[in-house]
This record gives C-alpha cells, structure tokens and sequence, in this order.
C-alpha cells in the first residue's frame, strides 16, 4: 500500500527542514538584534561628571549612529574658571576674548592669584564666591574667576541660570584621557574604566573617561569562538550590572567590504582583518573608513583639548608576550621611569607594609603603526601608555567559554595544566597566568593612578621629539599636580579584597 | 638495480653506526660539584655592601643596554645617580667593545624587549656585543637587570649569560614572589655561581646608591 509516493514525502521533509531553519534564523537574527542594540549603562554622577561629549563633536560622520559613544569630563574641583553671562557664552569662549574684559575674583582664592597671572586688566577683589557670582549676573562685571566647585554649585542653585563657565582656559591644569573598550572582547579594560568613571573626584587637573571606544565592535561577538555575550557583577548592595562581552573589530555591518590586505595611512601593510581593528587604525580619518572615523575621535579630541596624558586599557591572552605590562610612546619615557621609582605601590593591610607591583614595560616601536602608543603620541602633545593584563577568554587553550572563563571567576581546567606545566617543566607557554576579573581591573585602575604618580613628578607637558606632524620641539610647558580627591579610586589591595562589583554603582 | 640496493644498505648501516656510537658517546651529565658557597646578597644596605670606587679620574662612564628593555628606567638610575657630581655619562645603546679603553665604566642594562628590537638590531648581534663587551680587557662592566622573570627566557637568557661572563658587578631586581629576575636560581647558582658581586634588589631603584658609590658620586 503506498498512498505517498516518494515525492510527496520529500516535499513534506523539505517543507518541515526550511521551516525549522526560518524558525531557527528568525530566533538568531532577533537575538542578534537585540545584542547589537543592547546599550550597557553606565553611571553619571551628575555631581562629579560636569559634561558628556558625543564622539559625532569629533568626527562628523558618527552623528547618531552605533559608535556615536560618550566622553566624560570630571573637572578638578578646585580648577581655576571663568563664569560669563550665558548669552557671551560663545564671544567669550577663548582666553584671549576675555583678556581684557572686567574682572572680578575672591580676595586670598588660589583661583584668584592663578587668574592674575593671564589677565591684563586688574581683577577686582570681592568677598565671597557669591558676590562673584551676583555681580557677574547682573553684568556689573563681564568676567568672575572661581573654582569649578565654587562655580558649579553656584550655576546649580540659581533657578534663572543665566550664567555659565565659559571654555576659555584661566588656568592651564594637566588632563588625563584614559581609555577603555577600545577591545569589547577584552573587559578589563572597560570596567578599569567604569570603576574610575563612577568613583574618582577630582581636586586638580581634568579627567576624561570612555567607558566604550568601539561600540560598533561591541555590536556583535567575536564570530566563531562561541562566546557568551553578556556577564554580570554584583554592587554593593546585590544589584545586578550587565556587560556586554563584544568583538575585538568593528562589526562588519558599519564597515563592509573587508580588503584582502589592509593598508594603513602610513603605508604599512597587515592582514585583512586589522582593517576593523581601532588599534591599528591610529591617527585615524574623519573621511576614513568607519574604524578611522572612530580613532579619529581620540587624536582630533586630544588635540583640541589639549590632553597631556591618555592611556589606553587592554587585555590579551595568556599566552601572549606582551602582557601584565605597559607599551609607552617615547617621549613618555621619563614619566615612566618615575612611575616605577614611585608608582605602582598599594598598602596591603594584612602585611601591614606598602607593596609594589611588578610591572615591567617596553617602549613603542618606531616602525609599528596604528597603534595608540604610536600614533595618538606621534599626532598630539600627549603622552600616551598602553596596559594589557592576562584574559583566558582570548586565549586558545581554553575550554567551554562561560561567563566564569570571562571574569576567571572559576579555574579553566586547560589552563590551570599549562600553568602547571610551566611550573614543572620551566617553560613559558603562559606569560601571565589567567586571574580573576578583579585582579585584572585592580591592576590597570592602580597603573592609571602611578601614571598620574609619575606625571606628578615632572609636572610639565609635553617635549615633542618625534612626530608625524611638523611642530617638534613643542610642549614642555608648566601646568602642576593633577590630583584625585584621596580615597575616591579604589586601590589594587581594596579591588581585589572586596571585587570589582563592590565599586560599581547601582543603575537607578 | 642490485648497485642501488648496495649502496642503500651501506648508507644505512653507516647511519645506524654513526647513531649508535654518538648514543654511546653520551656520558653521565657531571653533577655540579661543590664550588665555593657564595651567599647570595639581598638587599644589602649600600653601606655594607662592602663597594668602593671604580671609576679613575680622565675615564669615561657609558650607559647602554644588552637586549633593549628598560634602556630609558636605566638612563633615570644613572642620571639620579650622578646628579650634583661632576660626571657625566655617555648613552648609547649600541654601545661597542672597540669604541673602549681600559678604565672605562660601563653600566649595561639586560633583558630583552617582548615588542621586538627592530632596524639592524637582532638578537645575534646583541649576543655579539655582550660576548665583546665581556671580554674587553680593562674595562668596569656593570650590568643591572631592572625587570624580573618576563626579561628572562629563550630571548634574554643567551645575551645574559655571554654579558656576566665578564661583568664586575651584577645588579638584579628580584621580588620575593617569585617573579624575580633570579626566579630560577640561574643567576645565584649557574651563571654567577662563585662571583661575590652578585646582588638582589627588592626595589631595583635601590641599585641607584650602589652605582653612586661606585662612581664615586656621593
Ligand atoms: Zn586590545
């Protein structure tokens, strides 16, 4: 009896095996979706966190899309600024349009006698911040010297808010740029990051933090590793924080087609994929492919500030060279060797003793480029460190990829052998043995602050002596301390006792 | 055709002796005999590290590196060093043997770079320079090396070991979590097994007062 011939049965098969894969692509795709729109949140304190720059302010072409990400600026509490009334706002925007104008300032203030030094006019000494305040709103004086504090809170309690800081520079303090997310496949370096953005204050100088350099890299996961895409800390108070663990590349949906070999601007050659790699796409190109477009926010944003320091947080795997350590630009050399006579110390309460950590480094090579060590510090005044610590989510050796393999909050038992391997048989197929998320954080968040240890030391800009532009010789001016307000960074000791999470803030 | 199976037998035959006659060659590897006990020295106080000056008056000091890393860390030591005194230093990192004369103080970072040294650098020629700078008659050959383990290895180890051949003094940093430069007790009990001017620093920015005295800077 056969009342289905074979083809009606093929037709059914075939019928039922397209439908579960529409099913299944439908399924993939809405997940796929929906990762690329994720947006991982991050907490402003509106109190410390003064303004958020769009990267489309530095790089035209992002306006509104994936990688149009955040910068965020903590002003130094005690920097010297000028309020203006709102509407001068954009005539009084430089140092040199306000030069002349009427002052007026707090008797005895360190903004007041920073201000003497740039004005050509007398300032006139009033008593309080508050008379500053008042008389420049009712226009008796153009210009009021404050401290961004002073100024600040003033702005924030006036229900009128018909005065401002302008952008003009009173006082020249030292910025600090640091980078993280610049991989999405290397978390350290974003949470290092965070963890800086929603703890530190400020007292001297400008810190600028992005929290998520490539976000169209964080759009996607790394393809064919099998990675897990989210993973998640506890604060405090046992509030969850998710992450997104994304591509170490610009997605290819905003940067399509892929060359077969990718030419940097310098002329030098690498494989193809390194085309939507943001490391090697330095100095980068407002008219560029989308990967330059993005790098160009770093050098058009450090240039236009005028940032004296930018570093650059990474992770990579295990077994690669170059890890737990720092690349820095050569002219940074100096502050490097102050960063390991005095940086790099953390009080460890258990041993009742300052301890230091182990850190070596090596200078960028001169003939490697697109890399933020090289370039960023051959096309700005800055000077510029990049960190790695030791991720066994990007390594080859390991095992099932896990949101534990991630944050190394378990052992892997891959690499927990080839660690013991080593041991036994005095190799080195690891160079830095895979640790806990909190340690890796701990590391770059205490490296951020030896770097501004070392800065401290020498307390000048920049003398440029190799560049990609045409100005050598420049830099090298006075500018101070730049200081944090003291116990506000979680120290290296504090991080990995208590875990990254307990610094975390909880999202509203 | 029968020539052609002759000839193959002979050939693997003469193999197969020449296997078995180096196979026999091996002897026993001789164990290390007693040597004289050198105590190793870890952090030592300036003061009692026994050191006195070096450098004669009309030589000349030179800083350079063996490997590449840490060239810059080693110039600041050198600088902080020497400063308020009257001498000045010569940096060159390609620094040559030849370039000496008896006298001569030279303070040679170790270790070599995990970026890659590039040009015409390569690790042969540095194992060359340290080999010449290790035999030049006459000269002070200080060497310090500033990091631990991660300047030790496959690239630094065959640079080090040429360089402390002929070194006066050997400087290391060397923590006591076993990331040290000496984490594999090659330093203390192979390559300067006997040498008394082996010294460990926990903070390698201490190796600054020695090359002080040394130099007679203070
Ligand atoms: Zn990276």
């Amino acid at each position: 009896m056969k009342f289905m011939n074979d083809k009606k049965i093929r037709l059914i098969v075939t019928t039922c095996i397209l439908t579960l894969v529409l099913i299944i692509g439908v399924i993939t795709s809405v997940n796929f979706l929906k990762f690329r729109n994720y947006n991982t949140e991050f907490v402003v304190r509106e109190d410390v966190v003064g303004k958020i720059y769009k990267f489309s302010e530095f790089s035209k072409h992002l306006k509104g899309d994936v990688a149009d990400s955040n910068i965020y600026e903590i002003q130094g509490t005690d920097n010297t600024v000028a309020i203006v009334k709102k509407d001068k706002l954009a005539n009084y925007n430089k140092i040199d349009n306000i030069k002349g104008l009427s002052v007026c300032g707090v008797d005895g203030s360190s903004q007041y006698d920073a201000a003497k030094d740039v004005f050509t006019s007398n300032i006139n000494v009033l008593a309080t911040a508050n008379d500053v305040y008042e008389n420049v709103k009712s226009g008796t004086y153009e210009v009021g010297i404050l401290s961004y504090k002073e100024a600040i809170t003033l702005i924030n309690n006036d229900q009128n808010e018909n005065v401002d800081i302008s952008d003009a520079i009173v006082e020249k303090v030292p910025s600090l740029l640091l980078i993280g997310g610049t991989h999405p496949n290397e978390p350290s370096g974003q949470l290092a990051a965070t963890v800086v953005l929603e703890n530190a204050k400020v007292k001297r100088g400008i810190l600028y933090v992005i929290t998520e350099l490539n976000r169209s890299a964080y759009s996607y996961s790394q393809p064919q590793e099998g990675t897990t895409w989210y993973y998640h800390l506890k604060t405090k108070n046992g509030n969850t924080r998710t992450f997104k663990y994304g591509s170490r590349a610009t997605n290819t949906v905003d940067q399509w087609p892929t060359p077969d070999v990718y030419t940097h601007s310098s002329g030098q050659q690498l494989s193809s994929s390194e085309v939507r790699n943001i490391n090697r796409a330095y100095p980068g190109n407002e008219e560029g492919t989308y990967t330059e477009q993005i790098a160009w926010v770093v050098t058009n944003f450090v240039n236009q500030k005028d940032v004296t320091m930018v570093i650059d947080l990474h992770e990579a795997s295990p077994e690669y060279l170059t890890i737990n350590q720092c690349v820095y630009h050569q002219d940074a050399a100096d502050i490097w060797s102050q960063m390991k006579i005095n940086g790099f110390r953390y009080y460890n309460p258990e041993a009742d003793k300052t301890q230091k950590l182990n850190m070596p480094a090596d200078q960028s090579p001169l003939n490697m480029h697109g890399l933020t060590h090289r370039e960023v510090g051959d096309y700005t005044n800055a000077y510029v460190f990049l960190f790695e610590t030791s991720n066994a989510s990007q390594g080859k050796i390991r095992g099932a990829f896990t949101e534990d393999l991630i944050k190394y909050s378990a052992p892997d038992k891959f690499y927990e052998a080839l660690v013991k391997y080593d041991e036994e048989h005095d190799t080195s197929n690891i160079y830095g043995a895979p640790v806990e998320i909190s340690e890796r954080v701990a590391r770059h968040v205490l490296s951020f602050e030896s770097v501004i240890t070392g800065f401290n030391k020498i307390k000048t800009t920049r003398v440029v002596t190799q560049t990609g532009r045409d100005n050598v010789g420049d830099g090298g001016v006075y500018v101070g301390e730049m200081i944090l307000e003291e116990g506000t960074v979680p120290s290296y000791y504090d991080l990995i006792k208590y875990g990254v999470g307990n610094y975390l803030l909880d999202i509203d | 055709m029968k020539k052609n199976v002759l000839l193959f037998l002979l050939v693997a035959l003469f193999a197969l002796t020449a296997f078995v006659l180096v196979g026999c060659g091996d002897e026993p590897e001789p164990q290390p005999g007693p040597g004289p006990e050198v105590e190793v020295k870890r952090d030592v106080k300036v003061a009692n590290a026994g050191l006195s000056v070096v450098l004669e008056a009309g030589k000349s000091v030179y800083v350079t590196a063996l490997g590449q890393a840490d060239f810059a860390y080693m110039q600041t030591i050198v600088n902080d060093a020497i400063e308020g005194s009257e001498i000045t230093v010569t940096v060159d990192n390609q620094l040559k043997a030849a370039d000496l004369n008896a006298g001569d103080v030279v303070i040679s970072v170790l270790g070599y770079t995990s970026k890659g040294i590039s040009g015409d650098i390569t690790q042969t020629s540095e194992i060359a320079r340290a080999k010449a700078l290790a035999e030049k008659e006459g000269i002070i050959l200080i060497l310090c090396q500033l990091s631990g383990k991660e300047r030790r290895g496959e690239s630094s180890d065959p640079i080090i070991s040429e360089a402390v051949k002929g070194a006066d003094y050997v400087f290391i940093y060397d923590a006591d979590d076993s990331k040290g430069a000496d984490y594999d007790k090659k330093y203390s009990t192979e390559w300067c097994k006997g040498f008394d001017k082996l010294y460990l620093f926990s903070d390698e920015y201490d190796i600054k007062d020695y090359i002080e005295v040394l130099l007679g800077a203070n």
